[in-house]
């Protein structure tokens, strides 16, 4: 074994005592290098997040209105923000972004209510397609 | 172009001139023109007046006589150039002078001291050359693309190039307008009378005051943040089918010619581009676009009766502006280029068509090089959706139809620089 090769086994070993160090040389002997390092890889896959049902309530409510999401969140933050003094300062960035500033002062429940009426109230205003008399 | 003035006088009136002609000259301007008399041939005084940025007139009782000042007007106005008039004597309320041009804004040379009078006419003049173009969108053929590629070519111009960008709605079919407006906005805009009829009606109760023809202009791009430039309408309402049927007298077409070009310069003074989208077939109203344009825009199908209308488009503008067309002030845009038109019983309608054009010895240095493919995304199909802000409407705004929007942006970029005075 030359030095370069002491110096790596040093740096790898580091200050392990002698009885972890045998038991891992047994190892590495006893399996195949696939075998170690799908064993030695620790599992990176993070739990999956729970949906957000509100989010998907709020998107589906809104999804008639010709916006960008981070129009629809200043529209929807507007909206609910209306008849409340206390208004938020800083502009959403998208419709996870208002929700979760809206969470702070409303219930759920109000919020899938305020999207609705949000959609009601552009349709109203802005809709109405072209007929026919 | 645009640093050329045409000075059109009298011989009578030569000392006055002389000196507006001195002091445009000390200001940077290059001076053209003279006695109207001294140029026997009109189609040569309308080609030199249509290449002069500014119209110069000075008025007097000799010029109220004249029917080839007249005639010299005509062809400025004919052409789109400013008309800036500097009385130097006293007018008749109903010679040709004040029934043509809004007598509110001659320069009095005799009744203001003369610095004064002359400061005023170089302001006037660099108002007029310091401005944006006023592009209309042509063809006499219809169902060639002219609304939808006019809101959707500018709307790319105005995202990605930041360009101030102001629309005039001049089609009875008001397509524009619906286009960019729901029907509640355009009855609520209709009921304020704040429509293109309101600015070409002069008298009744429909009539907007003079003043306020710049205030009738609705916001078209309505997002809260950032700073955006202009983006506006003029909105258009079915009102307008009056001008086109010849049921107003030629008093009232005159009025409105006056009014329609006081909008447009209040446009221009404050946009990059002014648009106007002109109506099909030739009437008062397809006039009144081709005497205030700089640049014309003439959409293109790849079918064979679009370029009928293109031939009878270049006919109708020799007729207008009294002079031919020149290739510069004239685009060509292929329109809904589409690979599913060729097929083995017709050919290659694109290829055939852009041959056509390419190979016409006027059309073809006019063709744009960026063409417009058939898209999704640039269809204007019936659909339940609804934008609070008329931007999102576009196909710019869209989810999707990515070289269609790359087309757009590379044509309306190639038409503002081919525009650009």
């Amino acid at each position: 074994m030359n030095d370069d090769e002491k110096k790596f086994l040093q740096s790898m070993l580091g200050k392990r005592s002698r009885t972890e160090v045998k038991r891992l040389f047994a190892l590495v002997r006893a399996h195949s290098d696939r075998a170690l390092l799908a064993a030695s890889q620790a599992r990176t896959t993070k739990a999956k997040r729970a949906p957000d049902r509100l989010l998907r309530d709020v998107q589906r409510a809104l999804r008639p209105v010709m916006a960008p999401a981070r129009e629809k969140a200043e529209m929807l933050v507007d909206h609910m923000a209306k008849g409340r003094r206390r208004k938020t300062s800083t502009a959403p960035k998208g419709l996870s972004d208002a929700l979760r500033q809206l969470r702070a002062a409303h219930s759920e429940a109000q919020i899938a209510a305020g999207a609705h009426s949000l959609a009601a109230r552009l349709a109203q205003r802005y809709g109405d397609r072209d007929s026919v008399v | 172009m645009a640093a050329t003035v045409y000075l059109a006088f009298e011989g009578a009136d030569e000392a006055p001139a002389r000196v507006i002609a001195a002091d445009l000259e000390r200001n940077g301007w290059s001076v053209i023109g003279g006695d109207v008399h001294a140029r026997d041939n009109v189609a040569a005084l309308v080609q030199t007046i249509s290449e002069a940025g500014v119209f110069v007139l000075v008025a007097s009782a000799a010029a109220e006589q004249s029917a080839l000042m007249q005639r010299a007007t005509a062809a400025a106005l004919n052409n789109g150039r400013a008309v800036i008039v500097a009385a130097a004597g006293p007018l008749e309320h109903d010679a040709w002078i004040a029934n043509t041009l809004d007598p509110a804004g001659f320069v009095d040379m005799q009744a203001s001291a003369e610095a004064e009078a002359l400061a005023r006419i170089a302001e006037l003049a660099r108002a007029a050359a310091g401005r944006g173009s006023v592009i209309a969108m042509l063809n006499i053929k219809g169902g060639v693309g002219k609304t939808v590629l006019a809101a959707n070519l500018f709307a790319a111009a105005h995202l990605a190039d930041k360009r101030a960008i102001s629309f005039i709605d001049l089609d009875p079919q008001h397509n524009l307008t619906q286009y960019f407006l729901s029907p509640g906005e355009r009855g609520r805009i209709r009921d304020r009378n704040h429509t293109l009829y309101g600015v070409l009606n002069a008298r009744g109760e429909n009539a907007i005051p003079r003043q306020d023809l710049g205030g009738i202009v609705i916001p078209l791009n309505r997002a809260k943040r950032g700073k955006h430039p202009r983006f506006e309408l003029v909105a258009g309402d079915e009102r307008l089918f009056e001008f086109t049927l010849d049921t107003r007298s030629e008093k009232d077409k005159a009025e409105a010619f006056q009014r329609f070009r006081a909008l447009v310069a209040a446009l221009r003074a404050r946009s990059d581009a002014v648009i106007i989208d002109s109506n099909p077939c030739a009437t008062f109203l397809t006039k009144l676009a081709i005497t205030s344009a700089d640049h014309i825009v003439a959409p293109v199908r790849p079918e064979k009766y679009s370029l009928t209308g293109l031939n009878m488009l270049e006919q109708v503008v020799r007729e207008v502006r009294g002079r031919p067309l020149r290739p510069e002030e004239f685009s060509v845009l292929l329109n809904g280029v589409n690979d599913r038109t060729r097929s083995s019983e017709t050919g290659n309608a694109d290829a055939l068509t852009r041959a056509e054009i390419q190979n016409a010895p006027f059309f073809g240095t006019a063709l744009i090089a960026d063409e417009v493919p058939y898209s999704a995304v640039l269809r204007s199909a019936p659909s339940d959706r609804f934008a609070a802000n008329p931007i999102n409407v576009t196909a710019m705004m869209r989810v999707g139809g990515r070289p269609a929007k790359e087309a757009l942006t590379r044509a309306a970029a190639a038409i503002l620089r081919r525009a650009a005075p």
